[in-house]
């Protein structure tokens, strides 16, 4: 037979048994689920009245809830992370703790070694979610293992949770950079006397984990956390600057408008539009002065805002006047039209 | 690219998905998203599109609608049952747009606004939404189209944790034909047993879970499918958002985004995420399907002829040197190259040049490889959704595989060659979509 013909019909064959192979490979899955989903839902079914019982009724608890097979502890799993998702109750949540520490945890030093990356995340969110701090050496020593950034950031955040002594000092010295909204994740968890002491710690922090935590201190509209927002007033980074100034606008007080007062002829027209938001918690005495000054700013988000914050005080009107007497400039560049009939 | 996407499914095969919901449920972990629906005579599948978007977990959205001057009514269908209201609101003028008429907001869901406009195409619309819209991001979806609950929670994850350098993505499309679906909620998954929609099935997941997971993991994304992407409303306003004389506007504003990326400079990046799901309905008649990919092919080649500059530019590094090449070769010159062979084969037939075992064999081969590639497909999907489909379905899609070369490849080629023409002689039209609705409705207890 022809050279080039028996080369095509071997490339045929090996396609044909390819195609075969996946085929079989599709098929043996999805039997293979089939009977997974079998015994989850088994689980399920014996043990869903009685996981209501002892976490909500507060029951005894009974051995039958023990899962003995891998896929009867994903079943259990899939019922725990719903309770803990949808019911915010400390008690449950030491239930859980105590259940998966008692009967899951083996499985899970198992599983935190595994070679395929998905079902060591998947660990490290179990570890979270049912607050396995007897398994938080056990990562620590199995770190080298965990190279992914995902897995990194989990156990850093695992670290944040159970081991608070250590977890600042790590903070600063940790080669790492996260991502600011990571960096929110475990901020917002902290506990106030952390959050003070990583405000005394500012300027060691990756500029992530200091936009991080002035957005999470912004967040907590707390009044007596105003001054941490206004000591950043005069740092070198103008995002910090922005940042603080809108954090202070958001917890809703000016405690010394002679701070926010320099960004009004700020460079940066940000600032000054931070500037703008913040005038409209001083009294009217206070910020006519200023307002006139922002009114005839040339950006016109800045112009907008005074417009929009001081339209129920009828200061747009009286800043129209003393427009028409050429003191105040109208906006006239990117036109806001007010549409409707 | 088989064996980026094959590596990147694999590994986040068995991932809990849900964490990713739980950790950005809430608002302070997210970023707020205006939708933006874009519906011209659209009054058979618009109630359970913007159901299907008041379903999404999703701390902050808003929904806008926007009538690009329907001749149905799909504008009093909306008012009517969302019970509108004329509102004034203010419209920012970013963008050149045509008139807007009105604005109404519904008086159940304050988050949903329809706005009423002159028609000037779907890139109007969506100028028109973004001068609308009030929050940084933008999410553009079809006027036929449903978003499973927890696909803008996945897709602005790459988004979100890069802190503003993934400037667009891209989500996963299926269809969504003969399935059960209430209130935008589909109740469950089924094939569709009509053929041509079936054989679409099979492309969209070889188009999707192959090609666009490999070019995602290089930042070689040229197309974000129209049907459901997120933008970064800065960088779209500042590259002058859709192009309303481009009919495929949506691939042409991706090439312009590159475009400034590179000419920015800085590390900023175009996703693609294959988690999320956006279900579409697919055309179900051969004249519509024809109208969908002359238009296609018309688009592609409007965006690369655009950006022609960018081609092997090192100015724009591998989009210019990969990703253009590529899209130029393969999915540009592919259908002429594909009719030159065809012609070769009948030339050489009437000249008796074909050596006919040969010709019969490397038949074979292009139809088992093709079947090859259509099975891999399907294993993709299972893997991205850790779902495995019923034997039956299976062997359906599988089956279907097998006549494509005979009958829908030639289809396609007819229909691309049209799109040339259409291109060449400068001719515009979108053709008119008739929309069946995309499931079987459930009817009330």
């Amino acid at each position: 037979m022809n050279i080039t013909i028996l080369t095509v019909l071997y490339c045929i064959g090996i396609l044909v048994l390819f195609c075969l192979f996946l085929f079989g490979i599709l098929a043996i899955r999805y039997f293979i689920q089939m009977r997974h989903q079998r015994v989850m839902d088994k689980y399920y079914k014996k043990t869903e009245q009685l996981w209501f019982n002892y976490l909500i009724e507060d029951s005894q608890f009974t051995l039958k809830l023990i899962p003995k097979t891998t896929n009867e502890i994903k079943s259990a799993e899939n019922i725990l992370l719903s309770y803990i998702n949808n019911i915010s109750d400390e008690a449950i949540q030491s239930k859980i703790s105590f259940f998966a520490k008692a009967y899951l945890s083996n499985y899970y030093m198992k599983m935190l070694t595994h070679r395929r990356w998905s079902i060591r995340m998947n660990t490290l969110y179990r570890i979270v979610d049912f607050r396995l701090d007897n398994l938080v050496d056990y990562c620590l020593e199995n770190q080298a293992k965990l190279k992914t950034s995902n897995e990194q950031f989990q156990v850093f955040k695992i670290q944040s949770m159970f081991r608070k002594e250590s977890f600042i000092p790590l903070l600063t010295t940790l080669q790492t950079i996260f991502s600011e909204t990571e960096y929110r994740q475990i901020f917002i968890e902290m506990d106030e006397e952390m959050l003070e002491c990583l405000f005394h710690l500012f300027e060691q922090l990756p500029k992530n984990a200091q936009y991080a935590l002035i957005e999470v201190f912004s967040n907590k509209v707390d009044f007596e956390k105003v001054h941490h927002l206004e000591g950043l007033l005069v740092n070198e980074d103008a995002e910090v600057r922005i940042r603080a100034l809108k954090g202070m606008e958001r917890i809703g007080v000016i405690q010394d408008l002679n701070l926010i007062l320099p960004f009004l002829k700020s460079s940066i027209w940000e600032e000054r539009l931070m500037v703008a938001k913040l005038l409209k918690y001083g009294t009217l005495d206070q910020v006519e002065p200023y307002l006139i000054e922002l009114f005839n700013d040339p950006n016109n988000y800045i112009q907008k805002e005074i417009m929009t914050a001081f339209k129920k005080e009828k200061i747009v009107e009286q800043l129209n006047e003393k427009s028409a007497k050429g003191i105040v400039n109208q906006p006239t560049k990117q036109q806001f039209v007010l549409e409707g009939h | 690219m088989l064996t980026v996407a094959v590596l990147r499914l694999q590994k986040k095969q068995l991932l809990d998905k849900t964490e990713i919901t739980e950790q950005y449920i809430n608002s302070f972990n997210s970023k707020p998203i205006s939708i933006i629906v874009p519906a011209y005579n659209e009054e058979v599948g618009i109630i359970d599109s913007i159901h299907s978007l008041l379903n999404l977990r999703y701390p902050e959205t808003e929904i806008l609608v926007i009538n690009d001057g329907s001749t149905d009514h799909t504008q009093q269908v909306v008012i009517d049952y969302f019970k509108m209201v004329p509102i004034q609101r203010e419209i920012r003028t970013d963008l050149m747009t045509t008139n807007v008429v009105q604005i109404y907001q519904s008086t159940i869901h304050p988050n949903c606004l329809l706005v009423e406009k002159e028609n000037g195409g779907k890139a109007d619309a969506l100028n028109v939404g973004i001068n609308i819209s009030k929050y940084p991001y933008f999410c553009t979806i079809d006027g036929d189209s449903l978003l499973d609950e927890t696909s803008l929670l996945h897709v602005m994850q790459p988004i979100i944790l890069s802190d503003g350098e993934v400037i667009a993505t891209g989500g996963n499309v299926r269809i969504a034909n003969d399935m059960h679906m209430r209130l935008g909620s589909l109740l469950s998954t089924q094939i569709s047993k009509n053929y041509l929609v079936l054989m679409q099935i099979v492309e969209y997941l070889r188009a999707f879970l192959m090609g666009r997971i490999a070019l995602s993991e290089f930042n070689l994304v040229l197309i974000i499918s129209g049907a459901f992407g997120i933008f970064s409303k800065k960088w779209v306003i500042e590259t002058g958002g859709y192009r309303a004389d481009i009919i495929g506007e949506d691939m042409e504003l991706v090439v312009r985004l590159h475009r400034a990326i590179r000419e920015k400079g800085g590390k900023h990046r175009i996703e693609f995420v294959p988690e999320p799901v956006c279900w579409t309905e697919a055309p179900q008649s051969f004249s519509v399907l024809r109208r969908q990919r002359r238009r296609w092919y018309q688009g592609l080649l409007e965006s690369l002829t655009v950006h022609i500059k960018m081609a092997l530019n090192p100015k724009y590094g591998r989009i210019g040197l990969i990703a253009f090449p590529y899209f130029i070769i393969v999915e540009a010159l592919g259908p002429i190259i594909e009719l030159g062979g065809y012609i070769y084969m009948i030339i050489a037939f009437f000249l008796g040049e074909i050596y006919y075992e040969m010709a019969l064999l490397m038949l074979l081969l292009f139809i088992i490889y093709g079947v090859l590639l259509s099975i891999l497909a399907i294993l993709f999907e299972a893997w991205s959704v850790n779902q495995y489909p019923k034997i039956s379905n299976l062997l359906r899609m599988i089956l279907m595989s097998f006549t494509e070369i005979f009958w829908y490849r030639p289809l396609t080629l007819i229909w691309r060659l049209e799109g040339l023409f259409h291109f060449l002689t400068k001719k515009k039209e979108w053709g008119q979509m008739e929309r069946k609705g995309i499931s079987k409705k459930e009817t009330s207890a």
